[in-house]
């Protein structure tokens, strides 16, 4: 509902939402890694050229998403199925 | 003085309902376009991969490892997907609580005058009655607006298949199966 209708009626709006941390892929400067830590996330993984993963609650992914330091912040997940075929292909486990 | 049905009409739930579905095809919209963007880029992420490491331990006992030739693999080709997020549910609920009062208040007014004077008298009572009926309306309302949004599966087809063909001999002579 939008904030006209809110205000129509003289009512007040309050947000809850789902405070699950995820895993997501953050594109930005170099500046991106504090605007993560900044709101509440934690960088799990660098890889170069901007880009790291990071772990955050949806409702800060958002927050960072918004941030002009970053040009991308979405989720992922890891497919262990996939995941354990790369690494048993590489070697560096057997298969499962 | 409205009805307490009619406040009930007056309430603009499809008004609500037209823009919570408006506001939930907008935020999928936004999200798939999001996961497209992160696939997009999951894809064109490469990382380095050493895919094997051999340690030589000689017989004086000096250790030395040879690793093979890196190879450029993908972040999605190792198994990090994009989450793709649907919306399961929405709902909206609304809650009023009307409460009207009527009272009645009576004033009464009694005027009593009298003379007297050169053996005549007269006397007058007036008696003014005046009812007041006031209405009172107090309304209160709540409404909740509830959405449940959860990740599904991506598209299959966004994602290359890896087939693992080993072409080394196997005990037997074969070479293992694709997996």
């Amino acid at each position: 509902m939008t904030m006209e209708t809110a205000n129509a009626f003289g009512a007040s709006v309050d947000l809850v939402q789902n405070r699950d941390v995820g895993l997501y892929l953050v594109i930005g400067s170099e500046e991106a890694p504090t605007v993560v830590r900044s709101n509440q996330g934690r960088v799990v993984t660098t890889l170069g050229d901007g880009r790291f993963l990071a772990v955050m609650t949806f409702p800060s992914s958002a927050a960072v998403q918004q941030h002009h330091e970053i040009n991308l912040c979405g989720p992922v997940t890891v497919d262990a199925h996939r995941f354990n075929s790369f690494v048993s292909a590489v070697g560096l486990q057997d298969p499962p | 003085m409205a009805s307490v049905g009619q406040e009930l009409l007056d309430v603009p739930l499809p008004d609500m309902v037209a823009k919570l579905a408006i506001g939930v095809a907008a935020a999928q919209a936004a999200l798939d376009a999001n996961s497209v963007d992160t696939a997009i880029q999951l894809a064109e992420t490469e990382i380095s991969v050493v895919p094997a490491l051999t340690q030589n331990i000689a017989a004086d006992g000096t250790v030395t490892f040879v690793q093979a030739d890196p190879i450029d693999m993908s972040l999605l080709q190792i198994g990090l997907n994009p989450t793709f997020y649907q919306f399961q549910e929405a709902s909206i609920e609304v809650t009023m609580d009307i409460k009207t009062t009527t009272s009645t208040e009576t004033n009464v007014k009694v005027g009593v005058r009298a003379k007297v004077g050169f053996a005549m008298w007269s006397a007058s009572v007036r008696v003014d009655v005046e009812h007041n009926r006031k209405f009172g309306k107090e309304v209160k309302g709540t409404s909740r607006l509830f959405t449940k949004m959860v990740p599904v599966p991506p598209p299959p087809r966004i994602f290359p298949e890896l087939t693992v063909i080993d072409q080394r001999s196997t005990d037997d002579g074969g070479t293992t199966e694709p997996t």
